[in-house]
C-alpha cells in the first residue's frame, strides 16, 4: 500500500482562544518541520499547547496567526475534510451505530473508490492491524484494545497524507499500551507514512519516536531525537520531564585549551571546555544512573542513604548531602554488591567528562 | 497557558476566524443564514409588527392607545387580574410542584411511579378539558355543587375557578424543574447534615430548601410566564374576571380594534418577557446543582413518619382530582344532559363526529406537517448552538427560545398582522398554522437537541469531517442517527403540542383549516359539554396512542422535557 510521502510545515503558529473574559495563548509562535515519513511527538504536560497544535494540523481548529503545510501545500484554509489527514482520537471516537467493518469503510466513501476495491482495502486493513473475523461486530461489543485497532485501521485506510494521534493510548492498560505502541510503530514505518503523535507519557515518546517536541506553555522548548532529549536536555525543563534527574551546580572558572575549570561539591575540577564565561553558575543535569556509588572515601562528596526503594531490577537511593540538598542514585544489578542500607554513608561520584551543563 | 486580559484585537481576530470557518463551509453558512432568515420572518418580524401597529394606530407614531388603555379603570383592573392570577398560581403550582418533587425523590412514598405520572399527565392534557371538568363538577348544573351538596348560586366562574384549574394544570411545569433540581442535590449533603446532628426538619429547613432555591424561583418564574399567557382555561371559566390574554383577544377578532388588541398583547407581552427573561438569565445561572456524571445510587434521608403521611396524602388528593377530572369527562360524552337527564348515550359521539369531521382531519393533517419541520429545525438549530462558532450565535439562540416567553396571544396576534399582505399572504391557508406549530413548539425540540448533543463525544463528529465527510453528511449519516431517541421524543411531544394547541391558533383557524381545540371551544361556549367532552375524550386518546407509540420505539417513557407557555 504505496503512500504519499508528504512533509508537515508549522510555520509561526499561535493560537490564542477569547473566552470567560481573558485571552488564553495555548499556542505560542511554534515552528516546525516534519519530514515525509517521520514520526514526530508532541511531548508535554496538559496544557501546553500540543493539542491544540495538532488540532490546527487537522484542521479543526484556525491559527491566529502563522500557517500549515502539508507537502508543498498551504492548508491553512482548507476545510478539515479536504486535507487527507486522519486521526486517531483519545475517545476512539468509533461510530456507535456502525459495524466494525462499516467504521473502518467510512472515510472511503469520500474517496471515489470502485466497492469491491474498498471492500478489499477494509479487508486488507483488518488483517494489517489483527481484527479480522471482527468486521460484523458492533464497536461496543470490543475491548479497549480492539476498539483501538478500529480506530488505527479506520485512519489507515483512507492512507492519508499524515497520521495524526491525540493521546491515543491513555486510556489502555499499562500492558496492552506498550504492545499496542509497538504494533503503531511498526505500522507506521512499514507504510512509512508522517505521523504527529501528541503525548504526555515520556516514555510513550521516547520509545515510538523519531524525534521528541517538547513543549511548555505554548511554546517549543527543545527537538531532537530520543537520545538527545534525554541525554541533552536544552533546558531544566525538559530535564526534569523526561525522566529522573538531579541538578547540580556548577561554578564555571578560567578556560585554558581543551578544558574549563569549575568548582563542584566545593572543590575545584576539571571538565572538557564549556562555552560559558568565568563566575556564571550553571546547572548540571546528571542522570540517576550515572552517579556511581563509591566508598566515602574517594567520592566527590558524601551522602547519606535517606530512603531505599527496592524494585526487584533496581534499586534506587536518595542520598542526603551535609548543604542539605538530595541526590537520586539507580543501581542496576542489585546482586552485584550488598545494598546499602538507610542511614549508611557513602561516597558519590560520576563521568566528569560527560557533564551535560544547562544554559 | 498564558492567561491576559483580552485585548480586543483577538476578541476581533477570533470573530474574524469564526467568519472565516464558515466561510469556507458554504453549507454551514447556507444554514446558518437561512435559519437567521426563519428566524427574523416567522418569530420575530410578527412581535415587531404587534409593536408597530399599537404605536401606529392611524398610521403615525402616538401613544394614543396606550394612553388610553391605561385612563380605562377596566383596563387597570384586567392587567391589575391577570398579575394577581398569575402570582396566586405560580406560589400555589410551586408548593404542590415542590411536594410531588420532594416526596418522590426523598419522600419514600409507596407508588412512586403512579404518583410520578399524575404529576406530568396535566402537560399532555388537552386545553379546556379541566375546565369542562369543573364545569360539570362544580358549576350551575355541577354533579358536586348541585346534586351533592344542593348549592343554587354556587358560582364557580372567576377567580377561584381559574385557580383551581391553572393551579393543576401547571404544576408539572414546577414538579419538572424541582424533581430535576432535587435529583441532581447529591444526598450525601443531607446526610452530612444529619451527620452533624440536626434533626430531620432542620436539614430539610437548612439544607435541602435552600439548595433548592434557585429551583424554586425558576419554577414560580416559569409558573407566572404560563398562568399569564393561558388563554384556553380565562376562556372559558373567567366569567367577569378579566384577563389580559382574553382581553386581547376579544379587542382584535370581537371589536376589530387592532392598534387596541395589539397594545393589549404588548401589555402582556412585557411581563412575560421579564419573568422568563430573569428566570433564564438571572437565577438558573445562580444554581447550586452539579452535574458530576457521577452514578447517583446513596442512601436518601427520608423525612420523619409524620411528614411521610403528610406527602402521602397531599399527593394522593392532588392526583384523586387529576383522575376526576378524566373520569368526568369521559362520563360527560356518555351522559344525555348533564344535571338533568342522566340516561347514557351516544348521541354526543354522533353530533360531535358531524360537526368535528373536518376538524379532526385538518388538525391531524396541520400537526402532521408541523412535526417533522419541528423536529429537524430544532435538531439544526441546537447542533448549530452545540457544535458549531459563529459570530451572533448567542442572538440566534436566545431568538430560536423566544417562544418560551411570547404568549400565544401575541404570536396569534402578530401573525394575522404580518403575514396577510404580500409578499408573505398567509392568513387563511394551512401553511400559516403549520409555521406557527413549528416556531412555537421548537424551543421543546431544540432543548432536547441541546441535552443529547451534549452528550455525545464531539470527536464522534470530527473524526467523520477528519475522514472526509462534509458538515452535511456528518450531520446526516452520525449526528442524526446518535441522537435519534431525543428526536422522536422531541417529535411525539411537539405533535402532541400542535394537537393541543390553542391560544396563537384560535386566531388563524379559517373555515377551511379549523382546529379541534377552536371547536371544544365553541361547543363549551354553546353549553353543548356534551359534545365538547367527547372531543376533548378524543384528543386524549390521540395523545395516550402517541406516547404510547413513543414507548413502543423507545423503550422507555419519556420523562424530563422541559416545557414553557
Amino acid at each position: 500500500m504505496p503512500i504519499e510521502h508528504a512533509s508537515v510545515v508549522l510555520e509561526r503558529l499561535v493560537k490564542v482562544f477569547t473566552g470567560g473574559g481573558r485571552d488564553v495563548i495555548a499556542v505560542n509562535d511554534v515552528s516546525l518541520y516534519i519530514e515525509p515519513g517521520e514520526l514526530v511527538t508532541l511531548l508535554g504536560p496538559s496544557g501546553c499547547g500540543k493539542t491544540t497544535a495538532l488540532r490546527m494540523v487537522a484542521g479543526f481548529e484556525m491559527p491566529t496567526s502563522g500557517k500549515v503545510l502539508i507537502g508543498d501545500r498551504d492548508v491553512t484554509n482548507t476545510p478539515p475534510n479536504s486535507r487527507n489527514t486522519a486521526m486517531v482520537f483519545q475517545s476512539y471516537a468509533l461510530f456507535p451505530h456502525m459495524t466494525v467493518r462499516e467504521n473502518i469503510g467510512y472515510g472511503l466513501r469520500f474517496r471515489n473508490i470502485a466497492k469491491p476495491d474498498a471492500e478489499q482495502k477494509v479487508e486488507h486493513i483488518m488483517e494489517l492491524v489483527g481484527l479480522s473475523g471482527f468486521g460484523d461486530r458492533s464497536p461496543n461489543q470490543l475491548s479497549g484494545g480492539q476498539q483501538q485497532r478500529v480506530a488505527l485501521a479506520r485512519a489507515l485506510v483512507v492512507e492519508p497524507r499524515v497520521l495524526l494521534f491525540d493521546e491515543p493510548l491513555s486510556n489502555l492498560d499499562a500492558k496492552l499500551r506498550e504492545q499496542m505502541r509497538g504494533e503503531i510503530r511498526r505500522i507506521q514505518k512499514n507504510l512509512s507514512i508522517t505521523a504527529v503523535y501528541v503525548t504526555h507519557d515520556q516514555n510513550e515518546a521516547m520509545s515510538i519516536s523519531d524525534r521528541v517536541v517538547v513543549m511548555r506553555e505554548g511554546q517549543i522548548e527543545q527537538v531532537g531525537t530520543p537520545e538527545e532529549i534525554y541525554a541533552k536536555p536544552a533546558t531544566r525543563f525538559v530535564a526534569d520531564f523526561v525522566g529522573k534527574v538531579n541538578f547540580v551546580p556548577v561554578m564555571i572558572g578560567e578556560s585554558r585549551g581543551e578544558d574549563t575549570s569549575v568548582e563542584l561539591f566545593g572543590r575545584q575540577m576539571t571538565i572538557p571546555r564549556v562555552p560559558y564565561g568565568a563566575g556564571e553558575t550553571h546547572l548540571a543535569a546528571v542522570r540517576p544512573e550515572e552517579l556511581q556509588i563509591v566508598p566515602a572515601d574517594i567520592g566527590f562528596v558524601c551522602g547519606e542513604v535517606a530512603f531505599r526503594t527496592y524494585l526487584g531490577s533496581v534499586v534506587e537511593y536518595d542520598l542526603s548531602l551535609v548543604d542539605g540538598s538530595t541526590l537520586m542514585a539507580v543501581e542496576y544489578n542489585p546482586k552485584a554488591r550488598p545494598p546499602l542500607e538507610v542511614g549508611d554513608v557513602a561516597g558519590i561520584s560520576f563521568d566528569l567528562g560527560k557533564l551535560h551543563l544547562l544554559r | 497557558m498564558k492567561e491576559s486580559k483580552p485585548k480586543t484585537s483577538t476578541k476581533w481576530i477570533e470573530a474574524k476566524h469564526q467568519l472565516a470557518m464558515v466561510f469556507r463551509n458554504p453549507i454551514l453558512l447556507a444554514t446558518i443564514l437561512a435559519v437567521s432568515a426563519l428566524l427574523v420572518a416567522f418569530v420575530i418580524y410578527p412581535i415587531i409588527k404587534v409593536v408597530l401597529v399599537s404605536l401606529k394606530p392611524k398610521g403615525e407614531w402616538s401613544l394614543d392607545t396606550y394612553r388610553y388603555l391605561l385612563s380605562q379603570w377596566w383596563l387597570r383592573q384586567t392587567l391589575r387580574n391577570s398579575i394577581l392570577l398569575g402570582v396566586i398560581v405560580a406560589t400555589l403550582g410551586t408548593i404542590v410542584g415542590f411536594t410531588f418533587a420532594y416526596a418522590l425523590n426523598r419522600g419514600d412514598i409507596p407508588r412512586k411511579r403512579f404518583f410520578r405520572l399524575m404529576a406530568q399527565l396535566p402537560i399532555i392534557s388537552p386545553p379546556f378539558m379541566f375546565c369542562l371538568s369543573v364545569i360539570l363538577l362544580l358549576g350551575r348544573n355541577g354533579i358536586i355543587t348541585r346534586q351533592l351538596l344542593g348549592l343554587k348560586s354556587f358560582d364557580i366562574y372567576g377567580l377561584k375557578g381559574l385557580v383551581l384549574v391553572q393551579t393543576m394544570g401547571m404544576f408539572p411545569v414546577a414538579f419538572m424543574v424541582l424533581d430535576g433540581v432535587l435529583q441532581a442535590i447529591n444526598p450525601d449533603l443531607e446526610e452530612g447534615a444529619l451527620n452533624l446532628g440536626a434533626s430531620k426538619a432542620k436539614v430539610f429547613w437548612t439544607v435541602t430548601v435552600p439548595l433548592c432555591t434557585p429551583g424554586i424561583a425558576s419554577s414560580w418564574l416559569l409558573v407566572f410566564v404560563t398562568s399569564l399567557a393561558d388563554f384556553a382555561n380565562p376562556m372559558v371559566i373567567s366569567g367577569k374576571f378579566d384577563v389580559l390574554s382574553v382581553q386581547a383577544y376579544f379587542q382584535f377578532t370581537g371589536m376589530y380594534n387592532m392598534p387596541r388588541g395589539s397594545a393589549v398583547a404588548i401589555l402582556l407581552l412585557i411581563p412575560a418577557m421579564l419573568a422568563f427573561t430573569i428566570e433564564r438569565y438571572w437565577v438558573s445561572r445562580r444554581s447550586y446543582v452539579t452535574v458530576t456524571g457521577k452514578p447517583t445510587t446513596y442512601r436518601i434521608i427520608g423525612p420523619s413518619k409524620a411528614a411521610k403521611r403528610v406527602l402521602t396524602i397531599v399527593c394522593s388528593v392532588i392526583s384523586g382530582v387529576i383522575l376526576l377530572f378524566y373520569v368526568t369527562v369521559v362520563a360527560g360524552a356518555f351522559v344525555r344532559l348533564w344535571g338533568v337527564d342522566w340516561t347514557l348515550t351516544l348521541d354526543h359521539f354522533r353530533y360531535a363526529w358531524d360537526v368535528g369531521r373536518d376538524s379532526i382531519r385538518s388538525t391531524l393533517v396541520l400537526s402532521a406537517w408541523a412535526t417533522p419541520i419541528t423536529g429537524l429545525l430544532g435538531m439544526v438549530i441546537a447542533f448549530l448552538l452545540v457544535r458549531t462558532k459563529f459570530p451572533g450565535k448567542g442572538v440566534l439562540g436566545f431568538t430560536s427560545m423566544l417562544a418560551f416567553a411570547v404568549p400565544g396571544t401575541v404570536v396569534g396576534i402578530g401573525y394575522i398582522l404580518a403575514f396577510n399582505q404580500p409578499p408573505l399572504l398567509l392568513t387563511g391557508t394551512a401553511a400559516i398554522i403549520v409555521l406557527c406549530f413549528v416556531f412555537r413548539e421548537m424551543p421543546v425540540a431544540i432543548e432536547a437537541g441541546v441535552a443529547s448533543l451534549i452528550q455525545i463525544d464531539p470527536s464522534i463528529e470530527e473524526a467523520s469531517t477528519n475522514l472526509g465527510a462534509d458538515t452535511a453528511y456528518t450531520f446526516r449519516r452520525i449526528t442524526m442517527p446518535l441522537v435519534r431517541p431525543a428526536l422522536i421524543a422531541g417529535l411525539s411531544y411537539s405533535f402532541v403540542r400542535s394537537m393541543t394547541a390553542v391560544s396563537a391558533v384560535i386566531f388563524l383557524v379559517s373555515a377551511r383549516w379549523n382546529h379541534l381545540t377552536s371547536l371544544i371551544y365553541a361547543q363549551t361556549e354553546i353549553m353543548r359539554l356534551g359534545a365538547a367532552s367527547v372531543l376533548s375524550l378524543f384528543l386524549i386518546i390521540i395523545v395516550i396512542v402517541i406516547f404510547g407509540l413513543m414507548r413502543a420505539f423507545l423503550g422507555e417513557p419519556v420523562t424530563r422535557i422541559r416545557v414553557g407557555s
